[in-house]
Parts: structure tokens; C-alpha cells; sequence
């Protein structure tokens, strides 16, 4: 992907261009990702061949005008010059945050907004029931409106689609502020996830009828892409989402620098497979390329394909924080953290004052178990604003981390306050609710987090750890299954689903699942250099394949598995040893939940869920985090540990061998069992056994 | 302002694990513990080094430790103290320092005993610990408490005052560890790979190198430290808030909004003490406002209602004062509040002293009974609630009464004694002011004024420091008076101005303070007949209204004598009658009694009728003869003497006088020596005279010429004694008496000059000197 001079150029005017235009009408958010990116575009060489001469000064730096910048529309622009001044009120409004009065400015109260048709007394009865949680509701109003087969009509006086979408933005921020006033307390007793933004209806109908128009006098094509933006939002909001997505990809078509538009699509896409699905659709552009890469990140889709796509855009944007976050998050998401950690560590030191997903760097430190670390970026996030969500995440993650949870709680809940849509507080305020023994509300908040991004796989399987540790494995195995399809390769997930099924009875699919667990591990070990050419197998998981054999009564593959989970003692040691302090801390702690946990924590995996470490005061050692990307000479040295997972199996071999009459094997097993010092009492006795039977032949 | 930790509590923290790691050797222990204690403790006003204690800096600390060698060879105290506190290396190291390390500094409580107990640890007895009720203890566990409540970005505040504090230590710090030199403000940043310059480390910790000193530093506790110990001191010694002090506070409160309630109070104090009546009261309902919801059941209603009569009284609002203090009573009595009931009735009953008239309806009502009911009321309920400091002011109110009602000496001096006893065994030194002052005024009336200026000195050498600033300008005057007595004018005034103007800043103080400085200089320009001053300083000392009513009788009696000496013997007749009438059976004081009795006698024998003061001085001398005033007894013996004189009795007036001239001596007015000693030259003139009239005869003239010469020495002595107090008056009347005399024995050369002299004398009248 070659970028010419004149190309850098045209990308530099388009995103003024998009800065300009997101301010304009008050989309901060926007503008602001639109400045940062135009900021970080690789410096222009001027002649690539004479770089020394610096002609600058010859250069009228401000004389080339930004082509984009104008209107393009004749109408448009006449409409925009008339409309300045009023203009120019209904963004001072909108800037003192008085929404009401600026959508005033353009929608007098005085023309009715929506035709007193006789379809809005059926459809506000039914606007009641559409609740966000029912989904896809068929009772969605937006569809109403129009099964009921009035003409939509554009409600609006005539205006310029600047000031129009000024004006119907302003309402919806309006419906939304009241929206949050109305919840009142974080899950307090209003706080039940049924309040709905009462502007919807109205805006929907209104857009739906302003489009339609547009469409009838043909001038489909000519939209700006800003309303089609907004009417997609108030679709997306109504959960009618096949059509936010037509909406959406139309907008970003139209005004494809608008990373709004963007976001929303991308929020839209719960798979992979949805994002191969639209892929096509979308205009050929470098903000496909951003948001193929973002997207990709959303989906846990750390592939290479991404990486290169990533890298290409990096060369465009060397400086971007925002791409070299989502290259962190690909890091994070591959389990490289020491890598990610130093890439936020750069974003830190060149701009301190950045808040934007240090939650996420927290997450990281958090794994890491860095404490000291995290509470300084605290204190970094502090030192910026103590009020806004992400140092909030940031702070409770520490307190978290130092099993402060009623701290920690608190702090997630003011983040929570500041944002009802920032997702990570949800998810990780479930954890420690989970943590604090009350699963009901763990329950609630992972629920809030799933409803606002399904995308989340923690939250997923947080809920089905809640539901785990309240006995109801049929729930569990449902979402223990969501977060399984969203990670596919991730062996935890895999091997919730397959304890689920265990303790339903189902072995069977138990055996399914804790086989794609094993394949999913084994795939990742194997992805991994160094650890490449050994092929390494979870032993946890292979003792309870095996031990789920023999609940089948097949003993030979019992046995099998029972032999390959000993031979992972020249594999997988670290991972065991893991396993190990894992299960004695399982011992002690809630039972229902330890079971689950104890098996699917072999490995180090994001450390949200693992709650074990949680209780670990002592440091652990880092090998335990980074087995698998270490070298292997340290590795090497610990091989041939024995851990409590292959004794048990070395002790069940023993006993299968006594059982089949392989004396001599059992002897062998037993006198290694003795030696490792594990399971001794067994094997003393499982020797005078041998040994009696031995006098017995003898 | 954070609430209770700064950074400075922080090192201390350092310095009690120090300690208990058992790195103080013994011999240090002490030096160490007594500063720790220091610094936790209230402000102690007896300690000198107090601004030390208040907000440790961390040279000071150094200051302390850096002398003492520590159980480390090698190593002092404050190496090993530098360590710890540099081993806190961040924000995290600061957590676990207060949520692992302080807690296990504490001895366990039982209930940890048992969970270690039940859960199969051995008890460890390795270390000491900090017992949980001792006061390090107390501060430890305060200080983990005061952690845990705090925010997170309160702990980093703290965390950045930290830094602040203990970076002029690094480079001692590093120069000693060498090995593991880190940066000198946090190791995260030494991870980072930054310096301490580069823009993060300049966001997190903002300009870390500029000395400013800024907040973090101060917090509410010790704000309310120093508060209270600004209230004590405003308390105990009734002066106002030094400047310097001022402006620390004002800093204190500005820089926050939870500034401590007890800041109205001092503001109260302040304003009370300055005479601002207006930002007093504003200030004393803000203060009750503030403190409402601490005491919801009214529990310090009493105090604050006493604490308005006080106000109201000094302000002059008497009317509104009693109602306070009588509601304060009813509240009192209602609540069984007897510590304040007695507090309200003891200044009722002062109160009612001070100001008859407006006490009349609470007489009427009987609340208090008459004054030797109220107390005897009074003592009984002081030795009940064993206030000891209220029973010692009552019983020397008791003396008080007993001395203006002139009885017996022996009761008085016990009540003194019992007095004395009461503040030296309950180890008191507030009533001592009072006590002196009243034993001094005691001997002053009794003749023996060596020994009250024995005890105005004794006041002066030794209590001067750390009582309150009244009794101090009172007994300062007490003490000029009696030097103005001896006619030591120029050594009173110079102690009357030496008294520091930071003791005069109450508005109340300094007026006093003008007032008796005025008084003094009346006295001095009365006796210089310098008439154009003395009604300048006494217009000017009429205007100043004082409430006591002793002194403003003081200022009656200078007044007359001014009058007298001007001749108007008509008008300061009618003051003497004045003044007689202001007196109240509650005021009543035998000392004005018989000086206004002597005055009216003197009148009437300077304006010609001398006989008609006779019943008078008969019955100012025999009051002052029962009632034991001996220093007015001279005065009415002299009255009565210049009556005798009148009515040609010389040989009886100089047998009278000179029984007394031993006492009068010893009493040390120079007024009164003159005036005793001119009546010994009349006396011996008029004898002289009656033995030249009645016969002739050597021995006669013999005798007479004993008698003349016997009058020039006295002449000579009043002259003298005359002109030690600068009376202008006196002394020409003595050198025209000598004139005269000379005339008499035929020197007229002699005569002459001392006529000559004389003259020059009546030219120096009202001039200045």
C-alpha cells in the first residue's frame, strides 16, 4: 500500500475536512478521533529526493485551500448562509448543553413535529413495551409506523441538513440525558434497565419521513451522510438492526471520515462472520482499512492478516495512539502482555494526559499482577481527572487487585455514574460482586454489560460462573457456550462448557468440549516459537478427559488419556505447577465454583476470570503468566516436575496396572510416586499390595 | 486539607517502625519518644519549642535523630530512618506500608489471638508491639483507620506531599546508599525510563522542585491542634491572636472548606477581646450554628447562653446579659449541669458587685440570696463539684467582702491563707493574679506597704508569663502606684510603658491601661498645680467610662483634690456629696468611706470652719480604728489633728501626731509624711507661741526656741517629703512658713531668701520641670 504525496495530501484535507465538520455539529467524540488522526499522518516529505531543502518557505503553508471544505451542494450552501446566525445560537445552545433550546432554535414547538396522525395513539402504547432487553422486538415502533401504511411525511420546515441534524442531535441528547436522570442511582431500585429514551419515536418518524422524501425527489444520493447517521443511531437504539446497518453502511459511504458512523457499525457486528458479510459493502477506503483493524480487535481476531493491515496503516499514522492501542489490544488479546504493556507505556510517556483506554492498560497490569505499576497509572489517570470513567476502572482495578473490593466496587460504580455505556466497569463491577459472594447482583451487572456490547466474553462468562456458583448449570452452559463462540480458541472457555456438561451427566459432549479445549490449547502452545516443534497438551484437561472415560466405563481410553497427561511432564510443567497452587487455593474456597475453576484456570489466561489469583497475596511467579512465551532453557530445567495432576495419574495407571496384572509396571509407577513425595500413602500402600500379590505368585 | 494525614505523620509512622524494629538503643529511647510525643500530642503551651512540634519539617526530624547512634553499628538514627522512609517507593509501596505494615505494629487483639488460634499458628513473640491503647498505638491505629477511609486520589495527594517532603533528604539518602540509588521521586518513573523532568513525571507530580509550600501539608487535626491551642492561650491569658499567628490561620482557612468549627470560636474570641462587638456576636452564632448538630440534645446550651451573658455584659447590654445568664441558670438547673450552674451563679454573683443597679430585679427575685449567702452557696457547691479553681476565687471574693466591710483582719487573712492553700495543694495558677492582687490592696490598707509591693514584685518576677493580661496591667499599676507614692514618678511611668503592646491589643486592656496611666499622670500634675494639664487628662479620663467602680471612685477622690487645691470648696464639697451617693450597700467600701469622711472634714477646715469637721474625723478615725483600714486611720488621726490644731490643742495635736509618725513613715506616702509633718510644725509653732504669749522667762524662751527649731527641722522634713512628690502647693507653703519663722526669730536675711525662694516656687507653679 503505497501512499503517494499528493494522495497524503488529499487524506490531510479529508480529515480537517471531517474535524471541521464533526465540530460543527457538536460530535465531539468524532472530531476529536478525526484531529488526532489528521495530527498523526506521516509528516510530508517535500520532494522525496531533495529532503534537505526545506521549502517551506516557498511552500504558502495556508494557500492551498482545502477542496472539501466547501459545500457541494448549491442548495445546501444557500440554505447554510441563510441560516448563520441562527445557526451560530443553536451551536451556543448546544455547547451550554441546553439541547432543548437548541433543537428550538430550528423546530419551533409551534409546527408539531410529527403529524397528529392517527398512528401515534397506537404507537405509543407500544413504545412502552419495547424495552432495550426485549431485543428484537417486532413491536418496535419504527417498524409500526410504517406496517400501519400512513405516507411518512417530512415534518420539518426547510432547512440545511447541517442545521437540521444540529437540531434532531440536540433532541436525542435531550432524551438521553433524561433518560440517565430518570435511572437515577447505579442498580438502584429505578435503575432496572427499562428507561428509554422518549425522543426515539418522534425522531424516527421524523427521519423516516424527512429520508423518504429525499429518496421520492430522487435526491437519494446527495445526503451528506449526517442524518442517515442519526436515523441509524435511533434504529440501532429501537434494536432494529438489520436496517441501522444498511443506514449505517449508506452513511459511512456518503461521509466516510465520520468515525461515529464507524463505531456504531462496528458495534453492530457481533461475529466474524458479520464483518465478511458487509465487507463488500463498504466503500474502498483507507477508514475501511482503520476500521477493518478496529473491528478485527473487537473480535479477538489477532491474525495476521490484521497485523499487516495494522502495520500498513502505521506507516500512514506512525504517531497515532489510537492505532498503537489497537495494536496493544491485539497483543493483549494474543496473550503477548509484557508487549502490550510497553506499547501503552510509550502512549503514556508521550501523552500522560490520555485517558482513553488506560482501563484496558489496567486490565493488562492486572494479569501482569504489576501492582505497583497499576497504581501508578492511577495515579497517572488521577492526576489528568479523578471523574471520568476510565481512571475510575483504573482505580477500582487496583483496589481490586489488592482484594480491596468494597473499594473497588465503589469505584466502578462512580464510573458507572459518569457513563452507563462504559462497558468494562459493568463487566468487571460483576467480578466483584462475584467476589463479594453476592451473585444476584454480579448477575445484574453482567447482564448490563452484555446488553450494552454482546461482544463481551467476559461477561459472558462471568454470568455463567454466577450461574455456576447458584447450582443452575443449564444457564451457565448457555452462556459458557456464548463466550465460547466468541472465543472459539480460547481452551477456558472451551473447558467451562465441558465441566457444564459434566455436571449435567452429558459426558459425552463433556468429552466434545474438553477435546476442543485440548485443541484449542495445544493449537495456541503450538503457535507460539520455541514451544513449536513440542506439541503440548493441557495435562488438567487430559486427566479429566480421562477420568470422564472412565465415568464411561471405557477403560482403555481411560487409559490412554491417562498416559498422554503423564507424558506432559516433559511438556507442560509450568502450566502445571500453576495448576497446582490453583487447587490448593480451590480447596478452601466456594466449592460449587472451584470445580469449574480449578479446571479451566490451567493455563494463564486472562486473569479477570481466573479469581484465583485474587487470593493470592504472594507475588506469583512470572513464569506462570509467560510459560509458553519464555525460552525454553528455563523452561527446560523444570520439566520434569511432577505436579498433583499427573501423580493422580501415574496413581490411577498404577492401579489400572495392578488391576490388568501388570505387576511390574505398578511397581514402577508406585516407587515413582514415592520418589516425587506426592500421594504417598497410596503408593505405600498400592506397593504392599504389589508385593503381596507378588508373594502370592511367588 | 486532608483530614488527618500528611506527610509529616507519614515520617513519624517511619520513625515508630524504627522504633520497633528495635533499632533505638536505650539510651536514645527517651530523646525519641518524647519527640514522637511531642507531635502527637496537644500543643503544650509550656513548651517552648512548640512551633517545632507543630508540623514537624523533615530537618527538624533530622535535627533530632542525626545526634543519636542507633543498635546498627555505624549507623545513626537517621540513616536508618532516611532508609525507611526512601523505601517507600511509590504510590503501591505507601499501600501496602499502611495496610500490611502498620497493622502488624499493633499487639493483637484477643479475637486475633484466637483466629490465629483456631487456625493453627503459634503465638510469635518476636519483636516488639505496640500496645493498641497506648498512645503510639492510638496514633497507629488512627492513622490505619484514617488510610482506609481515604479516596484514592487522597492517598495520592498524600503520596505527593510525601515525595515533597522528603526530597531534600535524597542526596543525604543516596550519598549513604549508594547501591540503590532510585529516582528520587518515584521508581515507576525509573521503569519508565524518564527522568524527573519529562513531561509525565510533571503531570503526575506537578512542579516537584519548587519550594512552595502547598497544601497537603496542613490538616483539619492539625488545624484544630493549632486552633485549640490558639483558644487556650486566648483562654488563659485574654490577649488577642498574635499577627504572625493570624496569618497562618487565615492561610489554613482559606485554603479549604472544612476548615474546623472551633475557628468561629477563636474568631469569637478574637473579636470580643478587640472590642468589635458586631463580628463577636456574628461569630459566636456561627460558632453555635456550626457546632448545632454535634449536640442535638442541647447538652452545651447552658455554655453558649453563659458564654452571651458574658458577651452581652462586656459589651454593656446588662439588661440582655442577665436574661442570658438566667435562662443559662434555668437550663443549668434543669439538666443537673452543676459545673455550669456554679460558673453562671459565680458570675452573677460578680457580676451583681460590679453593677448594682442592674441587678436589682434578680435581688428581688432571691435567686442569690444576699452576697454572704450566695457565697457561702457558692463554696459549698465549688467543694462539692470539686472545682477547686471556682472555691479558690470564692473564697478570696469572701476576703474581698470582709475587707470592704471592714471586718476582722484575722478572718481576712485566713480566708487568704485558705485561699493560698487551696491553689498550692490543687497545684492551681490561674486565681494566682487575683490572689496577689488582693493581698497587696490587703497590706496596702493595713500600713504595711512594703509588704504590697513586696507582692506586686513578686508578681512581676515570677508570674509575669502565662497569666492573664488584666491582672497583669492591674498589678503593674498597683505596683507604679505605690512608686508614685514615694513620689518615684519617672520609674512608674517607665514601667508603665514598658508593658508590651502585644498584652494591650484588647481593646479592654489597653483602655484600662490608658486609663491608670492617666490616673498616674493626674496625680503628678495635681501635685505640680499644673492646671491646664490636670483638666486635659481629666476630661480626658472621664470620657474613658471604665466599669470598675473602684477606680472610678479613685478618679472622684483625685478629682476633689484637684478642686480643693484650686479653692472651689463649694463644688468639691458637692462632689464629696456625690460620690457618697453613688456608693451601694453592694460597693460599699469602708477605705471610701472614711477617705470621703476625711475629705469632707478637710473641706470644712479649708474653707475656715475646722470645728465642724471634728464629729467627722472622730468617726473616720474610729471606723478606720475598728475596722483595722490603718492607713486611713493616719489620715483621719491627721484630719482629726488639724481640728485639734483649729481649736488650739497643740501640745495634744503634736502628742497625736507624733504617736503615729513611726507608722506613717513606714507607710511610705509622702503626702501623707508631708501633711503629718506640717501638722508637727504647727503644732510645735502654736506651742512655741502659747509659751511666747502666755510668760516670760529664760527657760521659757529656752523652751520656745526648742519648740521653733523643732518646727524648722519639721518644716525641713515636709519640705522635703513635699517636694519627693513634686508638690508645688506644699512646698511654698512650707518655705513661706519658713519665711515666716525666720521672720520670727529675727533673721530677716534668711528670711529673705527663703521668701525669695518662695516666690520662685509660686513662678515654677504649672510649669514644667
Amino acid at each position: 500500500m503505497e501512499f503517494s504525496e499528493d494522495d497524503l495530501h488529499e487524506l490531510k484535507y479529508r480529515f480537517e475536512d471531517a474535524t471541521i465538520k464533526c465540530s460543527e455539529r457538536c460530535l465531539y467524540q468524532s472530531a476529536k478521533w478525526a484531529a488526532e488522526m489528521l495530527d498523526s499522518i506521516v509528516p510530508i516529505d517535500r520532494g522525496d529526493t531533495d529532503s534537505e531543502s526545506q521549502m517551506e518557505m516557498n511552500e504558502p503553508a495556508t494557500a492551498p485551500i482545502n477542496p472539501y471544505l466547501r459545500t457541494q451542494d448549491p442548495i445546501e450552501a444557500a440554505l447554510e448562509a441563510q441560516e448563520a446566525h441562527k445557526y451560530l445560537l443553536a451551536k451556543s445552545y448546544f455547547d451550554t448543553r441546553e439541547y432543548d433550546r437548541c433543537a428550538a432554535v430550528f423546530l419551533p414547538p409551534t409546527t408539531p413535529p410529527v403529524p397528529l396522525s392517527v398512528t401515534s395513539p397506537n404507537a405509543k402504547p407500544k413504545q412502552k413495551r419495547s424495552t432495550p432487553l426485549k431485543g428484537k422486538d417486532k413491536a418496535s415502533p419504527f417498524q409500526s409506523s410504517r406496517s400501519h401504511g400512513s405516507v411518512p411525511r417530512n415534518p420539518y420546515p426547510k432547512l440545511s441538513q447541517k442545521s437540521l441534524f444540529l437540531a434532531l442531535y440536540a433532541k436525542y441528547l435531550a432524551g438521553e440525558k433524561r433518560k440517565d436522570e430518570e435511572t437515577e442511582m447505579v442498580l438502584g431500585p429505578s435503575d432496572v434497565g427499562t428507561a428509554v429514551n422518549r425522543e426515539l419515536p418522534d425522531l424516527a418518524r421524523g427521519l423516516e419521513g424527512w429520508l423518504t422524501e429525499r429518496s421520492a425527489q430522487g435526491k437519494e444520493d446527495q445526503g451528506q451522510g449526517w442524518l442517515e447517521y442519526l436515523y441509524a443511531v435511533v434504529l440501532l437504539k429501537g434494536r432494529n438492526e438489520e436496517q441501522a446497518k444498511t443506514w449505517l453502511i449508506r452513511s459511512v459511504h456518503q461521509n466516510p471520515f465520520h468515525w461515529g458512523a464507524w463505531q456504531e457499525l462496528n458495534d453492530l457486528l457481533g461475529s466474524i462472520e458479520d464483518l465478511k458479510q458487509i465487507k463488500d459493502l463498504l466503500p474502498e477506503n483507507i477508514m475501511t482499512l482503520i476500521f477493518y483493524v478496529y473491528c478485527s480487535q473487537e473480535l479477538y481476531q489477532a491474525t495476521d492478516d490484521t497485523y499487516s493491515t495494522l502495520n500498513d496503516l502505521q506507516a500512514i499514522f506512525p504517531t497515532s495512539a489510537f492505532l498503537q492501542t489497537q495494536h496493544a489490544l491485539l497483543f493483549y488479546h494474543n496473550k503477548d502482555f509484557e508487549r502490550a504493556s510497553n506499547i501503552f507505556n510509550e502512549i503514556l510517556a508521550t501523552s500522560p494526559h490520555r485517558l482513553d483506554s488506560l482501563d484496558h492498560y489496567s486490565n493488562i497490569l492486572y494479569v501482569m499482577n504489576e501492582r505497583p505499576r497499576l497504581a501508578f497509572v492511577a495515579q497517572i489517570a488521577t492526576a489528568t481527572d479523578k471523574f471520568r470513567p476510565e481512571t475510575c476502572c483504573v482505580v477500582g482495578n487496583y483496589y481490586s487487585l489488592k482484594s480491596e473490593h468494597e473499594k473497588a466496587v465503589m469505584y466502578f460504580r462512580r464510573a458507572l455514574t459518569l457513563d452507563r455505556n462504559f462497558l468494562s466497569a459493568w463487566t468487571l463491577m460483576g467480578h466483584e460482586y462475584i467476589e463479594m459472594k453476592n451473585t444476584h447482583t454480579a448477575i445484574e451487572s453482567y447482564r448490563r454489560a452484555v446488553d450494552v456490547n454482546r461482544k463481551d466474553y467476559r461477561a459472558w462468562y462471568g454470568l455463567g460462573q454466577a450461574y455456576e456458583v447458584l447450582d443452575m448449570s443449564f444457564y451457565a452452559l448457555f452462556y459458557y457456550q456464548r463466550a465460547a463462540a466468541l472465543r472459539p480458541y480460547d481452551p477456558k472457555m472451551w473447558q467451562a462448557v465441558g465441566s457444564c456438561y459434566a455436571k449435567m451427566g452429558r459426558v459425552e459432549q463433556s468429552i466434545q468440549a474438553l477435546k476442543r479445549a485440548l485443541v484449542a490449547g495445544s493449537y495456541y502452545a503450538d503457535d507460539n516459537p520455541g514451544a513449536g516443534a513440542r506439541k503440548v497438551l493441557d495435562p488438567e484437561t487430559l486427566h479429566q478427559i480421562a477420568t470422564l472415560y472412565e465415568r464411561l466405563s471405557d477403560e482403555d481410553e481411560a487409559a490412554a488419556y491417562m498416559e498422554l497427561t503423564l507424558q506432559q511432564e516433559t511438556g507442560g510443567a509450568p502450566i502445571g505447577e500453576g495448576n497446582e497452587s490453583d487447587e490448593e487455593e480451590y480447596s478452601s474456597a466456594s466449592e460449587q465454583a472451584a470445580q469449574s475453576e480449578g479446571e479451566c484456570s490451567g493455563d494463564d489466561e486472562d486473569g479477570r476470570n481466573t479469581r484465583s489469583r485474587r487470593h493470592r497475596r504472594k507475588p506469583r511467579p512470572r513464569t506462570s503468566s509467560f510459560g509458553m512465551q519464555q525460552d525454553d532453557s528455563t523452561a527446560e530445567e523444570m520439566w520434569h516436575h511432577p505436579t498433583a495432576t499427573t501423580s493422580k495419574a501415574r496413581l490411577w495407571l498404577a492401579q489400572h496396572a495392578l488391576r490388568n496384572g501388570d505387576l511390574d509396571r505398578a511397581d514402577q509407577l508406585a516407587g515413582e510416586l514415592c520418589q516425587d513425595g506426592m500421594e504417598v500413602e497410596e503408593a505405600k500402600a498400592l506397593m504392599r499390595d504389589i508385593r503381596a500379590r507378588r508373594e502370592d505368585v511367588g | 486539607m486532608t483530614r488527618y494525614l500528611t506527610p509529616w505523620r507519614i515520617s513519624l509512622l517511619c520513625l515508630i517502625t524504627v522504633y520497633t524494629d528495635g533499632l533505638v538503643p536505650n539510651s536514645s529511647a527517651i530523646d525519641v519518644l518524647s519527640f514522637l510525643t511531642a507531635g502527637l500530642f496537644p500543643l503544650d503551651p509550656a513548651d517552648k519549642q512548640w512551633e517545632k512540634h507543630y508540623l514537624p519539617r523533615i530537618t527538624e526530624i533530622e535535627e533530632v535523630l542525626s545526634g543519636h547512634e542507633s543498635s546498627v553499628p555505624g549507623r545513626s538514627l537517621w540513616d536508618l530512618f532516611l532508609k525507611k522512609i526512601w523505601s517507600l517507593d511509590s504510590l503501591d509501596a505507601l499501600e501496602v506500608f499502611f495496610n500490611d505494615e502498620i497493622p502488624s505494629l499493633l499487639t493483637k487483639t484477643r479475637e486475633q489471638l484466637i483466629q490465629d488460634r483456631d487456625h493453627g499458628l503459634a503465638p510469635e513473640n518476636e519483636g516488639m508491639r505496640l500496645s493498641r491503647s497506648s498512645p503510639l498505638g492510638a496514633f497507629v491505629r488512627r492513622a490505619y483507620l484514617e488510610y482506609t477511609r481515604l479516596q484514592f486520589h487522597d492517598s495520592v495527594t498524600l503520596w505527593t506531599g510525601f515525595v515533597k517532603y522528603r526530597l531534600p533528604t535524597y542526596n543525604m539518602w543516596a550519598r549513604r546508599n549508594a547501591s540503590d540509588k532510585q529516582d528520587p521521586v518515584d521508581i515507576n518513573l525509573n521503569v519508565h525510563g524518564f527522568n524527573s523532568s519529562a513531561y509525565l513525571s510533571h503531570v503526575v507530580y506537578g512542579s516537584i522542585e519548587d519550594d512552595e509550600e502547598d497544601e497537603g501539608v496542613v490538616s483539619v487535626k492539625d488545624a484544630e491542634r493549632l486552633i485549640e491551642f490558639q483558644v487556650g492561650e486566648l483562654q488563659r491569658l485574654g490577649g488577642r491572636v498574635p499577627e504572625e499567628m493570624r496569618a497562618q490561620l487565615k492561610r489554613i482557612i482559606t485554603s479549604d472548606s472544612n476548615a474546623p468549627v472551633l475557628m468561629y470560636y477563636l474568631e469569637y474570641l478574637d473579636a470580643w477581646r478587640a472590642g468589635d462587638y458586631t463580628s463577636a456576636f456574628d461569630n459566636l452564632h456561627r460558632y453555635f450554628d456550626y457546632t448545632m448538630h454535634s449536640n442535638s440534645d442541647r447538652s452545651a446550651y447552658q455554655f453558649s447562653l453563659l458564654n452571651l451573658a458574658i458577651i452581652q455584659a462586656d459589651f454593656e447590654c446588662f439588661s440582655e446579659a442577665i436574661s442570658a445568664v438566667q435562662e443559662a441558670v434555668a437550663i443549668a438547673r434543669e439538666s443537673h449541669d452543676m459545673n455550669c450552674l456554679n460558673f453562671c451563679m459565680s458570675w452573677l454573683y460578680h457580676f451583681g458587685k460590679a453593677f448594682p443597679e442592674q441587678m436589682r430585679e434578680v435581688q428581688n427575685s432571691g435567686m442569690l440570696g444576699n452576697e454572704k449567702e450566695g457565697l457561702m452557696f457558692l463554696k459549698a457547691k465549688a467543694k462539692d463539684a470539686e472545682m477547686w479553681s471556682l472555691m479558690s476565687t470564692t473564697i478570696l471574693s469572701e476576703a474581698k467582702l470582709e475587707m470592704q466591710q471592714g471586718e476582722s483582719l484575722a478572718t481576712i487573712v485566713e480566708s487568704f491563707v485558705r485561699a493560698s492553700h487551696i491553689n498550692v495543694t490543687k497545684g492551681l495558677s490561674n486565681p494566682t493574679g487575683a490572689y496577689i492582687l488582693l493581698q497587696s490592696a490587703m497590706y496596702a490598707r493595713i500600713g504595711a506597704t512594703h509588704l504590697a509591693w513586696l507582692d506586686t514584685e513578686v508578681f512581676r518576677e515570677c508570674y509575669m508569663e502565662g497569666h492573664p493580661y488584666e491582672e497583669f496591667v492591674k498589678l503593674t499599676f498597683r505596683n507604679c502606684q505605690i512608686l508614685a507614692q514615694k513620689g518615684n514618678y519617672k520609674e512608674a511611668f517607665a514601667r508603665m510603658n514598658k508593658v508590651e503592646p502585644e498584652r494591650l491589643r484588647a481593646f479592654k486592656y489597653n483602655n484600662s491601661w490608658t486609663y491608670y496611666s492617666g490616673l498616674l499622670q493626674l496625680r503628678r500634675q495635681i501635685n505640680r498645680d499644673d492646671k491646664v494639664a490636670v483638666e486635659h487628662i481629666l476630661a480626658q479620663l472621664q470620657a474613658i467610662q471604665l466599669l470598675d467602680f473602684d477606680m472610678r471612685l479613685l478618679l472622684a477622690f483625685h478629682t476633689i483634690e484637684f478642686t480643693l487645691r484650686q479653692g472651689d470648696t463649694g463644688r468639691a464639697l458637692r462632689m464629696v456629696e456625690q460620690a457618697a451617693n453613688t456608693m451601694q450597700p453592694e460597693n460599699f467600701d469602708v477605705h471610701s468611706q472614711i477617705k470621703l469622711l476625711c475629705l469632707k472634714a478637710r473641706i470644712l477646715e479649708k474653707s475656715g470652719h475646722p470645728q465642724r469637721g471634728f464629729s467627722l474625723a472622730m468617726r473616720a478615725a474610729s471606723i478606720a480604728h475598728r475596722s483595722k483600714v490603718l492607713f486611713d486611720l493616719w489620715e483621719a488621726i491627721c484630719t482629726l489633728a488639724a481640728v485639734l490644731l483649729s481649736l488650739r490643742e497643740f501640745e495634744a495635736t503634736a502628742e497625736l501626731v507624733e504617736s503615729i509618725m513611726p507608722q506613717i513613715l513606714e507607710a511610705e506616702d509622702s503626702a501623707l509624711t508631708a501633711r503629718a509633718y506640717s501638722l508637727l510644725v504647727d503644732a510645735n509653732m502654736g506651742i512655741a507661741g502659747e509659751l511666747s504669749t502666755s510668760k516670760q522667762g529664760g527657760e521659757r524662751t529656752l523652751a520656745r526656741k526648742e519648740y521653733v527649731n523643732r518646727a524648722l527641722g519639721y518644716i525641713d522634713s515636709a519640705y522635703d517629703a513635699y517636694e519627693e512628690i513634686e508638690d508645688i502647693l506644699g512646698q511654698t507653703e512650707m518655705m513661706a512658713k519658713k519665711a515666716t519663722v525666720m521672720h520670727l526669730t529675727g533673721d530677716p536675711v534668711l528670711a529673705n531668701d527663703y521668701a525669695a525662694k518662695y516666690l520662685d516656687l509660686r513662678k515654677r507653679r504649672g510649669a514644667e520641670i
